[in-house]
């Protein structure tokens, strides 16, 4: 590393007739050195503070996504088991039976062992997890103080807390 | 049929559209409610609910990665949200009330134009001028993006139409369970001029909320069946993440010209079955 990056610093120093000119691009081409392969490089794009807080969140999504598919495949596999053989009605519209529709119900129908409730536990839990990021959001600016963000992140909060809790005919 | 049989095809359809979706960068969700619709003859209503959960499934996936790279730009989204979100929640009353007749038709025309977003060739929008956009640094939406050259820097034009476009996104993706990428595409690249790359990631980043915000009205009213929304669910989710590296050296242009004609051909047969018929 050390000996490509020297090599490539004299070099350039050589041929630089017009040293104020290739000023900048030598400065680019040494960062470029200096940070190795390009995923390093993406990692410059952000400070840390930003880069901690975008971590944070592509965390929090694949293990939430994770979570969540796997509930509802548990939840499928129970449901084939118990109900595969059943004759498939899709094309007939009626509403879902009412413990499958709000989210107190849903918990309690999956703690229940009921195959359909687990599989709607999974997709709860997935419905959750875009509202919980942003409520994680807006936790961190309320740290940092960026008042027009806290805003941001409430309206956002506000449409999706009314669309689970507050949509009810 | 039985259950499992259906659930079984189901799968295998959901696994072929999230592939089909994360190839051409349209989603899932696009290809997922024509085919529940007009193949397996499933009521648009369960079709929306399903396809709007494995949309949330994709994006949350798919934007963990992309913001791990640095094309997302998470203060931009979060700012749009406020648009989608709202818009979404407006949708998913709306399609509460309109009749199915209804939603074909607008599902129809949602899928021509799509036809038309996956042929065009992408524009790579990175020009640098020095114009002032107050709005954009107020709220510290410009940012740069990795690039093989580096970082490049770059603004965001034209936010209040952006905005309201993207309210109108919002509206679609609710009434129709669809992330409704190509009016996002609409809003960030040809209206707020934003590099390819960050305008996908961003929109992608977005549609989680999005969705979420028309699958809670719609949970609530009954429309997400656990058996076909499980089907679905565990279909697109496999296949958009071989999609997603399959893209990373595959040629599309080809695909996705077969599949905006196949796109305009679902569109047809649902506006001839509703209209015509």
């Amino acid at each position: 590393m050390y000996k490509i990056n020297s090599g490539f610093r004299w070099s350039l120093t050589t041929s630089a007739d017009s040293q104020v000119f290739l000023l900048p691009v030598n400065q680019q081409d040494i960062d470029f050195v200096l940070s190795g392969t390009m995923d390093q490089q993406e990692k410059v794009a952000l400070t840390s503070r930003e880069k901690k807080f975008a971590n944070l969140i592509a965390n929090f999504l694949i293990i939430g996504v994770l979570l969540a598919s796997s509930t509802v495949l548990f939840g499928g596999i129970f449901y084939l088991l118990n109900q595969g053989g059943g004759l498939a009605e899709y094309h007939i519209f009626r509403e879902i039976s009412a413990e499958l529709r709000s989210p107190i119900t849903i918990v309690a129908a999956a703690l229940s062992g009921s195959a359909q409730g687990i599989i709607q536990l999974g997709i709860l839990l997935l419905i959750a997890i875009p509202i919980m990021r942003v409520l994680i959001s807006s936790l961190t600016f309320l740290v940092r103080g960026e008042f027009v963000y806290i805003v941001i992140t409430s309206l956002v909060i506000s449409s999706l807390t009314y669309s689970l809790f507050g949509a009810y005919k | 049929m039985t259950i499992l049989i259906f659930s079984l095809l189901i799968w295998l359809s959901s696994f072929g559209a999230g592939l089909i979706g994360a190839l051409t960068g349209l989603g899932g969700g696009v290809v997922i409610v024509p085919i529940l619709t007009s193949v397996f003859g499933v009521d648009i209503r369960y079709a929306i609910g399903a396809s709007l959960v494995s949309v949330i499934a994709t994006s949350l996936g798919a934007a963990s990665i992309y913001i791990k790279q640095g094309y997302t730009n998470l203060r931009l989204g979060m700012f749009l949200e406020v648009a989608t979100t709202f818009g979404a929640v407006v949708g998913a009353i709306i399609a509460t009330f309109v009749s199915v007749k209804f939603l074909t038709i607008i599902l129809a025309i949602v899928l021509i134009y799509s036809a038309y977003i996956a042929q065009k060739p992408k524009l790579e929008n990175c020009e640098n001028t020095t114009v002032e956009t107050p709005l954009a640094e107020y709220l510290q939406l410009n940012s740069a993006y990795p690039t093989a050259d580096g970082l490049v820097n770059y603004q965001v034009y034209s936010i209040p139409l952006g905005f309201g476009v993207m309210m109108l996104a919002g509206v679609l993706s609710g009434l129709l369970g669809i992330g409704s990428g190509g009016f996002k595409v609409l809003a960030m690249d040809q209206i707020m001029r934003l590099p390819f790359k960050v305008s996908t990631t961003t929109s992608n980043f977005m549609i989680g909320v999005t969705a979420s915000a028309s699958a809670g009205v719609y949970l609530t009213r009954g429309y997400i069946d656990p058996g076909l929304s499980m089907a679905v669910i565990l279909g697109v989710l496999p296949g958009a993440f071989l999609g997603a590296k399959i893209l990373l050296g595959a040629k599309t242009q080809t695909l996705r010209i077969v599949f905006s004609v196949v796109l305009m051909v679902m569109a047809l047969k649902m506006i001839y079955n509703n209209v015509l018929a």
